[in-house]
């Protein structure tokens, strides 16, 4: 799994279940994300794979929706609760393979209130206003946003906060299937965004030196005013200060405020597993309040049902978004042809983006080539 | 079966070395034969196999996406070989040389210089971050106390200087096991030899030059074919210092890294195990190539005593 949050969520509602149900013995086994999924692949090939595991959904769960491994839950779970985007994130062909997750993940900018209000600056409601913010913060000697610009993640992540908010209307068209080209202008100059800020001063100093450990650890100290990242970011940051007084708003595009969403995943069943009613017994608890409130207390993250509620003051902001799309890189990442996809490219090129090596309408065509339009109508098709 | 039977008894070596070969079989022979299988296949790591013969191998040189990555991965690994072997050899031969020499402190050189050998390389990886990082590490602080703040960088995101990073990073660890070689083999050599050079009016360098090197080919020979098995299948270091993705504009990717992005690497589970297979094949047969031309080459000029 991911992060320590999720775990203890999942551990709280297998405790409930079991303390409720005291002849099953559930198992829980948590690994890290880069060795998580090999694990999972050679276990279940071999054939002693869990009855449970967790995907992210999307295309992930397609995998192993096409080799076989994961079960039908058409009809056998009890998912009216949910909103049409979470059941999206699991219906894969059609059916319905995975219980959907308790929280949703939000693309969004955290500030410093303090460094804010020190500069005089007030969350920007437009683009302009964005850059406008930027400029002040710089003027009066206070680093506006914080990037990692040795790896390619945060490059990601902030072009992920930021694309669909300067891009609104490419995305719709990109999900519609009336556009299926990177090299549109409207993507290509969403993507190149990131570079015209760096060359604005926005980053701190030498920031093609900075890890994204050490991006968090910059806005963590107050030493940035911002960072472009997701809700997941939350309990990075309050891992480094506790103390920090932050607050969170939706990227600003041109004209309107667009949020950015998707709904974290959950479990799916394997289809060669001995205790297959058990199984999805339990995913039927996933999917009551009850459970989706322990786990959204657990990660501090943002409910998706009726029902269940989130105390916490920053991620209330988080979720104050207007008007969420799906996260656009499902647009991406999705559908990439046999070895690789689109997301996985701009992850591997931007950074020679960024140095001048290509420029952003070489990158959208290598991302074109990764690209498969047809296998991402079929993954759409309801 | 009698006529087996009696064979074996009569090498009752083969019991002995059973069980090791078993396990060897297993858990080398088996996964290389497999590795070797999988690269002629498409394959996603858990659904079905395809086989496509040369397809990966062609991809690599030809497909627009991984060829660049790949040829770039390939000059990289040859690159930290080349400079492993310019700075690692001299060095070597210097430390065995002084340290034979049984110079005050010897001892303790010795143990210090082959102390990286054993210290894990991902804590080393984790430090040299620590240190490099522009806001918060040691050196772009130190610099900036002792007023050269000008020359305060981002280390890490400057492709030449980290290409030069883990090159000295894989040298000062990897010296501990060829001057440990070359010591032992300085040793063995009979002091009688240098004794009559010198009675004939040799010095230092002569004597070096022309009894203690040419009796050292053979740990040469060694020395060579290890340091470029462990220079060309280097993962650890780079992959610390520059990600999946093997740093700014790849500047220290290698075979090892790209074959783990191939492989392993993809967020989104577009992994291609087939053409990773065969990122490990082409590694191999460079590995088995060169070894044997160095070997055959090396072999000829050895002197014997």
């Amino acid at each position: 799994m991911t992060v320590d949050g999720v775990d203890k969520g999942y551990e709280a509602i297998i405790d409930a279940y079991t303390t409720a149900h005291p002849e099953v013995e559930i198992e829980f086994y948590s690994y890290p994300e880069t060795d998580y999924y090999s694990k999972l692949k050679s276990a279940l090939s071999a054939g002693i794979g869990p009855d449970i595991y967790f995907t992210t959904g999307w295309n992930n769960l397609q995998t192993f929706v096409d080799s076989g491994h994961a079960e039908n839950l058409d009809g056998k779970l009890d998912v009216t609760a949910f909103s049409s985007d979470a059941l999206e994130v699991e219906t894969i062909n059609g059916s319905l393979y995975g219980a959907p997750g308790a929280y949703a993940q939000y693309l969004t900018v955290f500030y410093n209130k303090d460094l804010f209000e020190q500069a005089g600056v007030t969350v920007p409601a437009t683009y302009d206003e964005f850059l406008k913010a930027c400029d002040t913060l710089k003027a009066k000697g206070i680093t506006p946003i914080a990037m990692g610009g040795q790896e390619a993640t945060p490059y990601m992540f902030a072009w992920l906060v930021s694309c669909q908010a300067l891009a609104p209307d490419y995305f719709e068209d990109i999900r519609s299937g009336k556009v299926s080209t990177f090299t549109d202008e409207r993507f290509t100059k969403a993507m190149n965004a990131m570079k015209e800020w760096g060359e604005a001063g926005y980053y701190e100093d030498n920031y093609d030196g900075t890890t994204y450990t050490a991006q968090t650890l910059l806005f963590a100290t107050g030493n940035a005013a911002m960072t472009l990242t997701g809700s997941w970011g939350y309990a990075e940051v309050m891992q480094q200060n506790e103390e920090i007084n932050i607050g969170a708003f939706a990227f600003p595009g041109p004209e309107k405020t667009y949020g950015v969403r998707s709904v974290a995943s959950g479990l799916s069943v394997n289809t060669g597993s001995q205790n297959k009613d058990a199984a999805i017994d339990f995913l039927n608890y996933t999917c009551t309040a009850e459970a989706m409130q322990t786990m959204v207390d657990a990660v501090d993250g943002i409910p998706v049902t009726d029902g269940v509620t989130c105390d916490n003051e920053v991620m209330q902001e988080v979720a104050k978004a207007p008007d969420y799309a799906a996260f656009p890189n499902i647009a991406l990442n999705i559908a990439g042809t046999n070895s690789t996809n689109p997301q996985d490219v701009f992850t591997n090129n931007y950074l020679d983006v960024m140095s001048g090596k290509i420029d952003v309408n070489a990158l959208a065509e290598l991302m074109d080539k990764s690209w498969d339009p047809a296998a991402y109508a079929k993954l759409f098709q309801k | 079966m009698k006529k087996i039977l009696n064979m074996v008894k009569q090498r009752p070596f083969l019991f002995f070395i059973a069980p090791g070969a078993l396990l060897y079989l297993v858990l080398i022979i088996y996964p290389m034969f497999s590795t070797f299988v999988n690269s002629f296949c498409q394959w996603d790591g858990i659904g079905e196999k395809l086989f496509i013969g040369l397809s990966n191998f062609k991809m690599l040189f030809t497909d627009p996406i991984y060829a660049p990555q790949f040829l770039n991965a390939l000059k990289n690994s040859f690159i930290f070989v080349v400079l492993c072997y310019i700075i690692q050899v001299p060095l070597a031969f210097y430390f065995a040389y002084v340290i034979n020499r049984k110079v005050f402190l010897s001892k303790t050189c010795q143990l210090l210089i082959f102390m990286p050998q054993v210290i894990s390389q991902v804590a080393v990886g984790l430090l040299v971050l620590l240190f490099l990082d522009p806001n918060f590490g040691v050196v772009n602080n130190g610099l900036r106390a002792i007023g050269l703040g000008s020359w305060a960088r981002g280390w890490l995101g400057d492709p030449v200087i980290l290409k030069l990073v883990v090159a000295v990073i894989l040298t000062w660890k990897g010296i501990g096991i060829p001057m440990m070689l070359l010591i032992a083999n300085m040793q063995s050599i009979p002091a009688e030899y240098e004794e009559a050079a010198a009675l004939d009016g040799a010095n230092e360098w002569n004597k070096f030059r022309y009894i203690t090197l040419p009796l050292l080919k053979p740990a040469l020979t060694n020395i060579i074919v290890l340091i470029f098995i462990n220079g060309i299948a280097t993962f650890d270091i780079p992959y610390l210092l520059g990600g999946m993705n093997g740093g700014p504009s790849g500047a220290i990717d290698t075979l090892g890294t790209m074959f783990y992005r191939v492989a392993f690497g993809s967020k989104y589970l577009t992994n291609n195990m087939g053409l990773a297979t065969a990122i490990a094949v082409i590694q191999f047969l460079i590995m088995v190539t060169v070894s044997v031309i160095q070997i055959s080459l090396l072999k000829r000029n050895e002197t014997e005593y």
